[in-house]
């Protein structure tokens, strides 16, 4: 298999237009998340873009350009019309047909309109396995590229604003009516957020290498993780990266504040990890994006590891979680293990690697 | 038997093992309650793609004499229209003022996953892949199939109703005889026996050859 590298990113959610501008605002603590009210007169906390638009439609153009282009894939794509465009997303355009009072039709159709606004040539998937649906999408452009199929492959997670999803996790008692606080005592469930999120993946050398992963579907739990499929997910993105657990030094985890999930996924991952390796997560500060989070928080997590700037909770962590969030930024985590975890049981995870640590441990040696 | 080891990574050879081909008026009139004898009970909490799914799935399992699948299998499910019927029945409920849609959870496609695993009990990487060209989506699946294989399935609500399913087997001793398919039809044609992917794309052969066998 040839190797896979994480050549760029693009990013837009609560926290800013583009990565850095979200960097600035993680070392101002972040945003605060709007208000969203349903029909009942319940007003939610979601973690909304800063961007009027037009109608749906034309902000979503105007979102996911912008964050292609901070990806540099427009020049890239260039090079080769076969280049594979990975649409990830739960919602789809739901929030367009909220708009118009139009019936929802064909799913496929929102990554086609999506591929005409970006002129793109080549081949055009969907992924909508629900919250792990940008990692899914991570693993199949990975597979296309690992086995020579295209040298480049571009992963697009997008949520955008809708009553939908607010109105179904609200029915569903998953929201808090706060501040999510992931890992916090006395957490009281998630906060939904917007992005778009690009990841360019590509065979050429890069900084971030994208090492393997795992994505394992648990029928026991249609809504929830369980902990074993945690720490079987985790090892078999291990085992396919060629890695043991002592080699991980940083775990992006999914973490988004439900009371029961949190403490399943530290479970799962206490079991594979002795001693646990430092812990992050991004949804106090960016929400949950459902279908985009897999490639928001990656992306959001290299801008942080590269630049320094470490996302901070502001809240008390749960004592009897045993695990929280570290402080700062870990002094060398060459093996980062991602995942996501969500609705149809889905459990995901990928492993990066921060070539630049490898180069200084070579340097060393 | 011929070790699962023995086959080559490079450029495996599928064997098509199961087919389960119901479209339109092929669909039996009384699929939801055959379904349910199947499973012992009315599924419950899942919604109509989802139980499409399963009735498809598990015909097309039971085609290739398995119960189960192994866990490094992969399943993979294109759906264009998705769950329409819930997903219209939430946007109702909104456009009405309701506080709460009832329909959510099964208006999201994700959840015939589960329930495919729970019914196969088997827990391995599933997903809801879409593309228009089923070829395409033919072509990723072989390319991130592990070593036992992959199920796919195509299901559709209705325009019109189907649920459609292949099985494929990692396949040891591979014909002579591929020729490139020209078309998604062709490769899941009844006289098609192997998938392999060749340097122009999917590459099928005819042949029968009791030599393969089903990875277990």
């Amino acid at each position: 298999m040839r190797p896979v590298y994480l050549r760029g990113c693009g990013l837009i959610s609560s926290l800013g237009p583009n990565l850095p501008q979200a960097i600035e605002a993680l070392k101002k603590s972040g945003r605060e998340p709007q208000r969203v009210r349903l029909a009942d007169g319940s007003d939610w906390p979601c973690f909304t873009i800063d961007h009027p638009g037009e109608d749906w439609r034309g902000r979503a153009c105007q979102l996911i350009c912008a964050a292609i282009a901070e990806a540099g894939v427009i020049a890239d794509r260039a090079a080769n019309r076969n280049t594979p465009l990975f649409v990830a997303s739960s919602s789809l355009d739901i929030g367009a047909i909220e708009a118009e009072s139009g019936e929802f039709g064909d799913a496929f159709f929102f990554a086609e309109e999506i591929a005409g606004w970006l002129g793109w040539i080549g081949p055009v998937y969907l992924v909508s396995s629900a919250c792990t649906s940008s990692l899914q999408a991570v693993q199949a452009a990975s597979a296309l590229i690992g086995t020579g199929e295209v040298d480049d492959a571009v992963v697009l997670g997008i949520e955008l604003s809708n009553r939908f999803s607010i109105s179904g996790f609200a029915s569903m008692q998953l929201l808090t009516p706060a501040r999510p606080r992931p890992l916090g005592a006395g957490r009281d469930g998630i906060a939904l957020g917007e992005a778009v999120a690009v990841l360019h993946l590509s065979n050429r050398t890069a900084r971030w290498r994208v090492c393997g992963g795992s994505n394992l579907v648990d029928g026991r739990d249609p809504t929830g993780a369980v902990p074993e499929t945690v720490a079987r997910m985790c090892k078999q993105a291990l085992s396919d990266s060629g890695l043991k657990p002592s080699d991980i030094g940083l775990v992006k985890l999914q973490a988004a504040g439900s009371p029961t999930n949190d403490e399943s996924e530290l479970s799962g991952m206490a079991a594979v990890f002795e001693p646990m390796p430092p812990l992050v997560t991004l949804k106090a500060v960016m929400g949950h994006t459902l279908g985009a989070s897999g490639a928001a928080e990656i992306a959001l997590l290299t801008a942080c590891l590269e630049s320094g700037i470490w996302p901070q909770a502001g809240y008390a962590f749960d004592p009897g979680l045993r695990h929280e969030m570290a402080p700062e930024k870990p002094p060398a985590a060459r093996y980062i293990l991602a995942d996501i975890l969500g609705f149809g049981g889905g459990h995901a995870a990928v492993i990066l690697e921060d070539t630049s640590v490898r180069s200084e441990e070579d340097a060393e040696q | 038997m011929i070790a699962a080891e023995t086959i080559s990574n490079k450029n495996p050879v599928w064997r098509i093992t199961g087919r389960a081909f119901h479209s339109g008026n092929e669909l039996p009139g009384n699929w939801r309650d055959l379904l349910a004898t199947r499973l012992g009970q009315r599924p419950r909490r899942i919604g109509i793609l989802a139980e499409l799914a399963l009735f498809g799935a598990l015909d097309c399992m039971d085609s290739a004499g398995e119960k189960t699948l192994s866990g490094d299998t992969v399943l993979r499910v294109c759906s264009l229209r998705g769950a329409a019927t819930a997903i219209g029945q939430v946007l109702g409920q909104i456009r009405q003022e309701l506080p709460m849609p009832f329909n959510f959870l099964q208006s999201q496609p994700s959840q015939l996953l589960p329930a495919l695993a729970a019914a196969l009990k088997w827990q391995g990487d599933a997903g809801i892949v879409v593309a228009r060209d089923r070829m395409s989506l033919a072509i990723l699946a072989a390319r991130q199939a592990g070593p036992n294989g992959m199920l796919l399935g195509w299901v559709e609500e209705e325009e019109p109703r189907l649920s459609q399913w292949i099985r494929l087997a990692p396949c040891a001793l591979p014909p002579d005889g591929f020729a490139a398919a020209s078309s998604f039809e062709k490769i899941v044609l009844p006289g098609t026996l192997y998938w392999r992917l060749g340097r122009a794309g999917m590459e099928i052969a005819p042949v029968p050859d009791t030599s393969c066998m089903k990875a277990t």
